[in-house]
């Protein structure tokens, strides 16, 4: 009987991956935009003018002191229809990269780490959602089975989780082999022990990038189900303002330009942040 | 023949996701894929028997697989006509529009993502990468009106609305010139994105093949700086951005839908959008289904055209 004790603490791969941002000028904007924009939907009853589906008399007015973003062709103020509508962008892009990312590291770290047939077959059905366009399949689902924001949620996700699988699993298949998991394999931690604290922290980053670029892609999805009429009807959207405002172009550009700015903003401000946080460690040297 | 294996399965797996679909919807396949179109009991319960429906599920999904499988998308009320042929004759409008914004795409996105890699200039890099995320956060749909309003209406330079003009009568190349105006604004709203995409992929591409170790003997070799993006680094970084063109095709039929129905061009996104409203569920899967086939044949032929073109894959799959 020897008395020496192997010690189980093996090389940590680390502690969560530190998601460290690059402090450009873009990043911290972006940040700000999203606070705003997170604050606003909070606040909305509070800071909200007018309740956005009363209607008045006073149809397609220009901005003015009383209505700063002016009126709708039914009088609704504008404003208040994309403060509310910050709700809803908000919510379908938090579930679309909350969801995408839970289901992708669920199902890609189960095809990675397990392998052979299981691998197999749940990439076959990642590749099936994956030739059919996004847009196609939130606008399917919705189409022919209801408009709720929990089925647009719902439809959102299963139009963009594939990308995260994939983006998990090739992390798992890599780190499954790496020297730091044979360690941990060959002093006995169990499997679930290696897969939450090996390998997890390290596949983390990669899907958390991805997560913050399904947000912006969550949005635009609904902001394109609302434009085409399939977004949930007991909402004000951004989407469905656009949709209202596409036959008075001409005559009135604060229906349809602030609703589009408000998109591309939200949207941008994510994929700024995505992209800074993806950048990192990705600029190393090169020859030329 | 190793490729039909590929891509049954993901055609049957599409087709399970629009059977899964109808029997989530509200009442049966019958009333959901008919939708709000007034047909007679008899009718009805003639569909139920030929479908089955008195059967179990399980043999409901074999008969619809098989028939999707053979062609049979079901029947549009709206349209009085078999799904199949009625996306088919939306297909040829689509596939111009995509093709335009392809060719719109490489054209603007390859030197662009090229000069992005190379550049010495960080601010150039990073100029481009911003407007690469702007382009990929801006709503296809809301560019386009903004198109519409500034080129078609304020401008009044280009025509805002169809494929042709209505009576246009001319030669063929004045008929074709007809047909390029309108192409213009929807073309480029598509490819807006798309040119993002083929930016960041050419300079990721391209980046990777600087830090290979064929760059850096090239470098020691003491050859010029240009002749080595010229002779080395072009070529070899543009192979692996021809592999994405199956996958951005799927992804522009999607951006389509939106677009197509701004500008009122008569492909498979108008009629998807007016299935929709119209609630004619049968051809709003058959434009699904369809979609996935020809997303699958431009895969399968880009994979075989990359097979073609690089000696290194051609190898690979030899062995």
């Amino acid at each position: 009987m020897s008395d020496i004790v192997i010690d189980p603490t093996t090389p940590k791969a680390s502690r969560l991956q530190r998601l460290r941002l690059g402090r450009g000028p873009t990043t911290v904007a972006a940040i700000a935009i999203v606070v705003l924009f997170a604050l606003v939907a909070l606040l909305a009853p509070l800071i909200a003018p007018y309740d956005p589906f009363a209607v008045s008399p006073r149809i397609l007015e220009g901005p003015s002191a009383d209505h700063l973003l002016g009126t709708d062709d039914t009088g609704k103020d504008i404003l208040s229809q994309l403060i509310y509508g910050a709700r809803v962008s908000l919510l379908i892009g938090l579930a679309a990269g909350l969801g995408s990312l839970v289901l992708g590291i669920v199902v890609g770290g189960i095809a990675g780490y397990v392998g052979g047939a299981v691998d197999n077959v749940l990439m076959r059905i990642a590749e099936i959602f994956q030739i059919m366009p996004a847009m196609l399949i939130a606008l399917v689902i919705v189409a022919v089975i209801g408009r709720n924001t929990t089925l647009i949620a719902a439809a959102v996700i299963i139009a963009l989780w594939p990308q995260s699988a994939r983006i998990v699993r090739s992390q798992f298949l890599a780190l499954r082999r790496a020297e730091f998991v044979d360690a941990a394999r060959i002093s006995g931690t169990p499997a679930w022990r290696i897969i939450a604290l090996e390998i997890f922290p390290v596949a983390f980053a990669p899907a958390a990038v991805q997560a913050a670029l399904d947000i912006g892609r969550g949005m635009l999805l609904e902001a394109g189900l609302s434009f085409l009429g399939l977004g949930d009807p007991s909402t004000s959207s951004w989407g469905g303002v656009l949709r209202r405002a596409q036959p008075f172009l001409t005559d009135a550009w604060w229906f349809s330009v602030p609703a589009g700015v408000c998109i591309a903003l939200m949207v941008l401000s994510f994929n700024l942040i995505g992209d800074a946080m993806g950048r990192r460690g990705t600029q190393g040297r090169r020859a030329l | 023949m190793r490729r039909i294996g590929y891509v049954i399965p993901l055609l049957i797996g599409v087709i399970t996701f629009t059977f899964v679909l109808v029997s989530l919807a509200p009442g049966d396949i019958v009333t959901a894929t008919i939708g709000d179109y007034p047909a007679s009991e008899e009718y009805l319960a003639e569909r139920r028997a030929e479908l089955g429906l008195d059967q179990p599920l399980i043999v409901q999904y074999v008969n619809y697989v098989l028939s999707a499988l053979q062609g049979d998308l079901g029947y549009s009320f709206a349209n009085r006509q078999e799904v199949l042929p009625l996306v088919v004759n939306h297909l040829g409008a689509t596939m111009i529009l995509v093709v335009a914004a392809t060719v719109l795409s490489i054209t603007i996105g390859l030197p662009l993502g090229l000069w992005a890699a190379t550049t010495r200039r960080r601010a150039v890099d990073n100029a481009l990468n911003l407007s690469t995320l702007v382009a990929f956060s801006i709503p296809a749909f809301w560019l386009a009106l903004m198109a519409v309003l500034v080129f078609a209406i304020n401008l009044a330079l280009l025509p805002a609305h169809g494929m042709t003009t209505i009576g246009f009568v001319g030669t063929p190349i004045q008929r074709f010139g007809d047909l390029l105006s309108h192409l213009i604004l929807p073309a480029a709203v598509l490819a807006v994105p798309e040119t993002a995409l083929m930016i960041r992929m050419t300079r990721a591409s391209a980046n990777e093949v600087l830090n290979s170790g064929y760059v850096l003997t090239a470098v020691s070799k003491g050859l010029a700086r240009g002749r080595i993006i010229r002779r080395h680094v072009v070529r070899n970084s543009l192979l692996p951005v021809a592999t994405v063109m199956g996958y951005t095709f799927g992804t522009m039929v999607g951006g389509s839908v939106l677009v197509e129905k701004i500008f009122g061009w008569p492909g498979m996104g108008s009629l998807l959008y007016d299935s929709v409203q119209r609630r004619d569920t049968s051809v709003v899967l058959g434009v699904v289904v369809v979609v996935a086939v020809v997303t699958l044949v431009v895969n399968v032929v880009t994979d075989v055209v990359y097979g073609v073109i690089d000696p290194k894959v051609r190898e690979a799959t030899a062995l």
